[in-house]
């Protein structure tokens, strides 16, 4: 039986009178990999920065490998094995490629790849010594999950990393994705594009306006009517 | 490994560095040339500030001194006593803009590079401090025109001479006497955080104290204040007979404009600069505004018909509306002043060497008569005696003028006190 | 620089260490030419101001080129460094030299009491330092503390004056904040802080301790700030507060470093010896519009040079190898 590695019981947040997550629950066990999907401002990445330390929830609690996790910093938070990608990719531009990943893989705690063993990884290793910012966003994308890779997380959030690839590039992204749940690591896929989610998740959870509406296969999902409803409008039954 | 090899090299890139450095540099003096044959020019080096907050009054006293060079090098030159005979006067003066380490550099730059015969300072204590330290380490006497810092004059340094104002220390006695012979014992005074108005502020006190009265409201404030309203506000629920403001001309200007439209009427109120740059205050204030405040009788008010040096009064003012008319204010006549007791150093020294000079103007310390007063000056280089008369901005026709009315030696008007209005 | 093929250690390894030989001589070549300075222009108190500024452009290097905070209140740190060698030179008879280190444990002391500021972002955050230096500015002059700080009427130093010593220890000062530079530029500590700078967030998630990191590049630029107040006020030995505490110090040194360009070790120095080497020489003729010249110059470097002279010279290289790389694929 795989441990659990992160649990989420009745996560809100508001942003003023905006309540953008309401009382969001779920676990993820590792060698899992969770679908995250939802119509564009349901609170996908909204949920992400909250796990990641970048907001406080105004209610709930987020357990990792089954310990409470109280107020912290990010930094402490990707110390103990959380960490994410982003949307919109955040390397740090004037820095190499290289230099991206050893500055995480410093500060990683206990064994995991190797810098060189992480650009392969990511296919990246061509541009090592190459300015960040001068990437484009897909390379960019995959230098954020290097970097999040080197700090070898327990729980791993990637968000929307699929966006622009082209079909033989999605099946190579899921495969890498996929592997990565050897060795018991968790992870969390934020993802628009069912077709790959299929490749890569077997659970998925659907958020609309900050709420759960669904939770369960990524079969019945599409087959859910408010699911339907959510992503299709009222067409009709 | 490397960190340790790079660290070691560069430590002793650093030593040899130091090393270099503490041959190349000098520390020794570099006092003028005294060669046996005249020099072909007497070099004056002084810095001014073309703009900034002391511009108004650095510029002018600029001017008196150009007005004394010019009147002495269409005679010639001045008169050098080392080598009997007349010797054209250069100036080299430098734009500090009001800054006091650019005014060092530039001191530096005077003795070191421009290797002048005479340094004169720029106006006030804040400008003429950097160049204390550098002239004495240079062994140049350093002509202080208006810095009248107390921590200038030390004893054992010769390489200083307060040419024209007393130490601003003394300044207050006759205005701390006239409140106490007035009778008046509810005294308000806001001063600037700085040498020159902290060390007037603090002898107002101390003297008022003397005669058993306390100041109903004592308050020092930055230098760099232009907004007086609230402090108007403060020093008014005090009910002062007598409101002091020791500052800068800017200080002052915002004063009492802002005194002006506040609509307070106090019995008395004191101001410094507005009789030194008289002409000034009446355009920027008005004469509404001016009226009955008082302020300090400088020299430039006193008509001094018999001097042994330079022109008298009336001649000087005259010929400095020629040539400097945007300058005919007390500032000129210190600037002016400064070059007169350049002349008597000069006319005196039995050399150009620095000392010489000093050693001069010790001799015609108190026998030296001018359009400023007497010029006497205590051992460390120092004013001594010279007290400034109280004064009064009464009406007169359509405008104002500067009566002297305090001590009654020196008085030319009399006081009017309180002040009439609402 | 474009990678060859490999991309792997052992090439990695020779840029570095040419690029730690290039900062190396960006350390050597100032000093050196600082120590032979004397024998060819005697206005020791131009040469030693201008070293102050080297090093404090350095710290500005330090705080905003590498971290991305910029301190318009930086003068707060140079005057407490300037009071805090005096008060421990005049007061507790400390030898001059010795004193330099009380003001870089002032201009610390100082730092660390500001460090609450770090919850203020960019333009908030540099404003919020300018009024916390005239803060410091007013409690020093204040006459409420003039028994110990003398208020108003200033301090004088000229007993323990010597002009070879106030040089050497110019001298030694800045190879010192060079090499802090060298350090940095060369470090983990400093590709850290460096990220900090492009995404504080990011950075914290690739695990770096933000608030740890930027506290300590921030106490290294307060720490150099207070040792060149000091030396500053040693070299101008009487001075009033006005004169330590003015905020245009900051400005020289912000728009110094940004000339130069930040990040880099020769950047700073060279922004500050061409901008206040020619400040100076104009000042010795007539300035007329020369702050407005000024003025102009830091606008139109933030607005389009962003990376200083230093940044210009690195995008031609750039465009140079990379002309040379396409005219051989």
């Amino acid at each position: 039986m795989a441990d659990e590695i992160l649990r989420l019981e009745g996560i809100s947040k508001h942003f003023g009178g905006l309540s953008a997550l309401q009382e969001v629950s779920f676990s993820v066990e590792g060698g899992e990999a969770l679908g995250l999907v939802g119509p564009n401002g349901s609170g996908k990445t909204t949920l992400i920065n909250v796990v990641c330390g970048l907001y406080t929830p105004n209610a709930g609690n987020i357990y990792l490998e089954g310990a409470k996790l109280g107020k912290t910093t990010p930094h402490k938070l990707a110390k103990s094995g959380i960490n994410r990608t982003f949307q919109v990719p955040q390397p740090f531009a004037s820095l190499t490629v290289r230099e991206n990943v050893e500055i995480a893989a410093a500060h990683r705690r206990g064994d995991g790849m190797s810098v060189v063993e992480i650009l392969d990884f990511v296919n990246l290793g061509k541009w090592a010594g190459q300015e960040a910012g001068s990437l484009n966003a897909a390379q960019q994308k995959r230098l954020d999950l290097g970097r999040a890779l080197a700090l070898n997380p327990k729980v791993l959030f990637v968000d929307e990393l699929g966006a622009g690839l082209n079909p033989a590039e999605l099946a190579e992204v899921a495969a890498m994705l996929r592997s990565l749940l050897n060795g018991g690591r968790a992870l969390v896929v934020v993802e628009h594009l069912m077709g790959f989610l299929d490749k890569l998740v077997d659970r998925v959870i659907v958020l609309n306006a900050g709420r759960e509406i669904f939770h369960g296969g990524l079969r019945s999902a599409l087959d859910d009517g408010e699911v339907k409803r959510v992503f299709l409008g009222t067409v009709g039954a | 490994m490397k960190i340790r090899k790079f660290l070691s090299a560069a430590l002793s890139v650093t030593a040899l560095g130091a090393l270099a450095a503490a041959c190349g540099s000098s520390s020794s003096s570099s006092s003028s040339s005294t060669t046996s044959s005249a020099p072909s020019s007497i070099t004056i080096g002084t810095a001014y500030s073309g703009s900034g907050a002391f511009a108004t009054s650095s510029v002018p006293e600029l001017n008196g001194l150009k007005l004394w060079m010019s009147l002495e090098n269409a005679k010639g030159g001045v008169y050098v006593g080392a080598y009997k005979k007349r010797i054209p006067l250069k100036l080299i003066a430098y734009n500090d803009q009001s800054s006091a380490q650019t005014a060092g550099v530039q001191y530096n730059q005077l003795i070191t590079q421009n290797k002048v015969n005479i340094l004169v300072a720029d106006f006030g204590s804040v400008l003429t401090a950097p160049a204390v330290s550098i002239a004495q380490a240079h062994h140049q006497l350093l002509f202080d025109q208006s810095g009248t810092g107390i921590p200038f004059f030390t004893p054992g340094n010769p390489y200083i001479v307060l040419c024209n104002l007393p130490e601003s220390s003394i300044w207050p006695t006759p205005l701390a006497q006239y409140m106490i012979s007035k009778k008046i014992t509810k005294v308000a005074i806001v001063y600037g955080t700085n040498d020159f108005d902290a060390s007037q502020a603090e002898t107002v006190q101390a003297k008022l104290k003397a005669a058993g009265i306390t100041p109903v409201f004592y308050q020092g404030i930055p230098t760099s204040t232009t907004s007086y309203g609230t402090i108007l506000t403060s020093i008014a629920a005090t009910h002062p007979q007598a409101v002091l403001e020791l500052g800068y001309q800017p200080n002052d200007t915002a004063f009492l404009q802002a005194l002006q439209s506040s609509g307070l009427h106090f019995p008395m109120v004191f101001t410094v600069f507005p009789g030194q740059l008289f002409s000034l205050f009446q355009q920027q204030v008005g004469n509404a505004g001016l009226q009955y405040t008082y302020t300090y009788a400088t020299n430039f008010f006193h008509n001094y018909t018999s001097v042994n040096e330079g022109l008298n009064s009336a001649q000087f003012l005259a010929t400095l509306k020629k040539q400097y008319p945007s300058s005919v204010n007390t500032l000129g006549l210190l600037g002016y002043n400064t070059g007169l007791v350049v002349e008597a150093a000069l006319k005196n020294a039995t050399s150009l060497s620095q000392l010489a000079l000093r050693n001069a103007l010790t001799k015609v310390s108190g026998n030296l008569n001018t359009v400023d007063g007497n010029f006497k000056i205590n051992s460390e280089g120092a004013q001594i005696g010279e007290l400034l008369p109280v004064a009064q901005i009464l009406p007169s026709g359509s405008t104002t003028k500067i009566g002297i009315v305090y001590p009654s030696s020196a008085a030319n008007a009399t006081a009017v006190y309180p002040a009439p209005g609402a | 620089m474009l990678d060859s093929k490999g991309g792997g250690k052992p090439l990695a390894g020779l840029l570095r260490r040419k690029t730690l030989l290039l900062d190396l001589l960006a350390v050597a070549i100032p000093v050196i030419g600082f120590s032979f300075g004397l024998n060819f222009y005697s206005n020791e108190l131009l040469l030693v101001y201008m070293m102050v500024y080297v090093a404090l452009a350095h710290g500005i290097n330090i705080s905003y080129g590498f971290t991305g905070y910029l301190p318009f209140g930086y003068f707060g740190f140079f005057g407490a460094g300037a009071y805090g060698a005096t008060l421990a030179i005049l007061d507790l008879h400390v030898p001059a030299l010795l004193g330099m280190l009380f003001g870089g444990v002032a201009g610390v002391l100082v730092g660390l009491l500001l460090l609450p500021l770090f919850r203020l972002r960019g333009a908030y955050f540099a404003i919020a330092t300018l009024a916390a230096g005239e803060a410091v500015a007013d409690i020093v002059a204040n006459p409420s503390l003039q028994s110990i700080t003398n208020g108003p009427y200033g301090e004088n130093l000229a007993s323990v004056y010597s002009s070879g010593q106030i040089y050497v220890a110019a001298l030694v000062f800045m190879a010192l904040a060079l090499l802090a530079v060298v350090l940095v530029k060369n470090s983990r500590f400093g590709l850290s802080l460096r990220a900090i700078k492009e995404s504080e967030y990011s950075a914290a998630m690739a695990g770096v301790n933000v608030v740890q990191l930027r506290s300590l590049a921030w106490v290294i630029a307060a720490a150099i700030a207070g040792v060149g107040g000091a030396i500053f006020g040693w070299a101008t030995t009487v001075f009033y507060p006005s004169a330590v505490f003015d905020s245009a110090i900051s400005v020289f040194a912000i728009v110094f470093a940004l000339f130069g360009g930040t990040g880099s070790v020769w950047g700073p120095t060279l922004g500050t010896v061409l901008l206040y080497g020619l400040y100076s020489a104009v000042g010795l003729s007539s300035p007329q519009y020369f702050q407005l010249i000024y003025g102009l110059a830091i606008v139109g470097l933030i607005l389009f040079a962003p990376r200083g002279l230093v940044g210009f010279g690195r995008a031609a290289v750039r465009r140079l190898s990379l002309r040379r790389a396409g005219a051989n694929g």
